[in-house]
């Protein structure tokens, strides 16, 4: 009897290591299958190519400007409002990978018979595209290793920030109105992990208008001007830092610490949040080791000039 | 001598209601500055310098609203005179539209090639995208009033209708710019279209040349008030009485056009006020232009510093576009005044 049972048991595990194993195997060939990518959002872009699997794109987001090389190698298949559904069409993909959205949830799933809808609003949503992502372009391993140095960036940023006094920050995104980062969201997960907190946290959305009142009230230490994309110089800084001298009672403005970070860097979840973390550390004055009290010292005639 | 009392006490009234809403609108908001805070401020009594900073901001943003309130009102009352069509409202010569070309373009463009133009607006304390808005507001208006000429006179149907079509001329080019630009600039062009007193942060001097345009303006169009008057019997009879009608309408149609503009760079496109407040103030001085000019006014800015208020005041500092309240209170007041006794002046 008991012979009888131990074969059906030694029969259900082998046959239960065999369906995992196929289970496997077809994840795994399944992901091999997508040969014809279209990423619908430039961070979608950006990872692809940082997991050096841009053989299998065959379509970009129009909005995508990094890498450069995508850009002249990958057509646009227009944006979430302006979808270019002939061009989509054309390129016959086999999987669109977005962001989830009510447009994109309805349109996308036309055009190809696998559509990814990726979250990507918090740090964890992120890190976990990048191990999607990776997974879906049969770079499993490099898809983990992604999602790992963004960990271990925030994790050390973490570290290092511990028992410095904290930092009121206001990210900006836009003028004319207002416009800020608020207390949902990779961006604030940054901020906090630098040891800042967040001057527009109050109000638990990723972006939003906020009040002037607010702004004035929460006095933040530094203000990180984040409406520039590559030259950080010129015009539209000058014009930042002339609208923020004429409000002295907040001690951002008061002490020359209107810092400017490439937007690129902090406002796409993609694989460069690395940097743009790097960047925040060394605007609130941490992480850059020795030329921290320069930097500091240099920036009342910075704000100034 | 009945007519005359009437006016003062409903003047009376009016700049009573405007001044206690100035007093409510600086006594609220989202920190923790109340009336005492804000009187100590105003009455120059030692307070943290925190403390006078928002004061002196909200004061700015009283006299924003204040002004752009003057202004619309009294564009508002011009051109429901002028074209005699109680739908009439300020932007109806085209100046909205234009306006949000300007803008949009702005917006668009203001990476590249308007970068600099920016730059040099805020040195001298002004704003890229008002200039730009101000510009579009007067291309537009200035189009309306040529094409909406024929043989020298200016007919108002006509005026009507060709300040319709500028209207979505530009709107179409709006849509097409926000439908192709990427998606933070859409952003920003649509919420520029809702209408926000928080836009722009002018400078104190930017602020006092605003007002004192819009005061004169108003005041201009004000001395119009004896023509509209008479110009509300019928071309002919104002013609026959004195009025020389055709540059009488060219004139206060170009200076509304103006002030609108004025007030659609300082605010954007704020809805309802210039529709709505002539006809309430209309309702309780009368349809006299020389009573009720000066009462729109009064009151239209009175209306649009409380409406501000509350788009300030949302909880948790984020902050809702004036626009949405104008029609949020405007239309329910309205429609109550229309089924009222009051409801008279519109039958």
């Amino acid at each position: 009897m008991w012979r009888n049972t131990t074969s059906v048991w030694a029969a259900a595990v082998a046959l239960a290591v065999a369906a995992v194993a196929a289970a496997c195997a077809s994840a795994e060939e399944k992901a091999k299958e997508y040969r014809r990518i279209i990423a619908f959002s430039p961070a979608v872009t950006e990872i692809i190519y940082r997991l050096g699997a841009q053989d299998r794109l065959v379509g970009i987001a129009s909005f995508s400007d990094f890498p450069p090389e995508a850009v002249k190698e990958k057509p646009a298949v227009g944006g979430i409002l302006n979808i270019d559904s002939e061009k989509i069409l054309s390129l016959e993909p086999d999987l669109i990978i977005s962001p989830p959205g009510a447009i994109a949830g309805e349109k996308l799933p036309q055009f190809a018979a696998e559509v990814k809808f990726l979250p990507d609003k918090t740090l964890a949503d992120v890190e976990l595209s990048f191990v999607e992502i990776g997974r879906l372009v049969g770079k499993p391993t490099e898809g983990k290793t992604l999602s790992d140095s963004l960990q271990s960036a925030v994790a050390a940023a973490k570290k290092e920030s511990v028992g410095r006094p904290g930092v009121a920050v206001l990210l900006v995104i836009g003028y004319e109105p207002l416009w800020v980062a608020g207390g949902y969201g990779f961006l604030n997960e940054l901020v906090e992990a630098v040891g800042g907190t967040n001057a527009a946290g109050g109000v638990k959305k990723d972006f939003y208008g906020i009040d002037f009142e607010g702004v004035l009230a929460a006095k933040p230490d530094v203000i990180v001007d984040l409406t520039l994309e590559g030259d950080l110089a010129g015009p539209r800084r000058d014009a930042a830092l002339t609208f923020w001298k004429r409000f002295p009672t907040i001690p951002a403005a008061a002490n020359g610490r209107v810092e400017f970070i490439d937007s690129d860097l902090l406002t796409i979840p993609g694989p460069r949040l690395v940097e743009g973390l790097r960047a925040l550390q060394e605007a609130l004055g941490g992480g850059a080791g020795p030329k921290r009290e320069g930097a500091r010292e240099e920036e009342p005639n910075r704000g100034a000039r | 001598m009945a007519r005359g009392k009437r006016f003062l006490i409903a003047i009376a009234g009016l700049v009573i209601f405007t001044g206690l809403s100035a007093v409510f609108a600086v006594s609220v908001g989202t920190s923790s500055v109340g009336f005492v805070d804000a009187a100590r401020a105003l009455l120059g009594a030692p307070v943290p310098s925190d403390i006078s900073a928002v004061v002196s901001y909200r004061v700015a943003r009283v006299a924003l609203a204040a002004i752009v309130g003057l202004a619309l009102s009294s564009a508002g009352v011009t051109l429901q005179a002028l074209l005699r069509n109680p739908l009439a409202d300020p932007y109806i010569l085209g100046v909205s539209g234009g306006g949000a070309l300007g803008a949009a373009l702005y917006l668009t463009f203001a990476v590249e090639g308007f970068a600099a133009f920016g730059a040099a607006a805020t040195r001298w304390g002004l704003s890229g995208l008002a200039v730009a808005a101000f510009a579009g507001s007067l291309a537009a208006s200035a189009m309306v009033l040529l094409a909406g000429r024929k043989k020298g006179h200016i007919l108002p149907g006509t005026l009507l209708l060709v300040g319709v079509m500028v209207n979505a001329l530009s709107g179409a080019a709006v849509l097409a710019m926000t439908y192709l630009t990427d998606v933070a600039q859409s952003h920003q062009i649509v919420v520029w279209l809702m209408g926000n007193l928080g836009t722009l942060m002018l400078s104190k001097n930017a602020l006092a040349a605003a007002a004192a345009a819009a005061v004169g303006l108003g005041g201009l169009l004000w001395l119009f008030a004896a023509r509209l008057n008479l110009m509300s019997l019928g071309d002919e009879a104002a013609a026959h009485l004195g009025v020389n009608v055709g540059r009488t309408r060219f004139e206060a149609f170009a200076l509304s056009a103006l002030v609108t503009g004025l007030s659609v760079a300082l605010a954007g496109p704020i809805g309802f006020v210039g529709l709505v407040v002539p006809h309430i103030t209309r309702s309780f001085v009368g349809a006299d232009h020389r009573m009720l000019f000066p009462a729109a006014a009064v009151f239209g800015a009175g209306f649009l510093v409380l409406a501000d208020a509350a788009a300030r005041s949302m909880k948790g500092g984020a902050e809702l576009p004036v626009g949405i309240i104008t029609a949020c209170i405007g239309a329910p007041v309205f429609i109550w005044i229309l089924r009222s006794r009051r409801g008279r002046y519109f039958e």
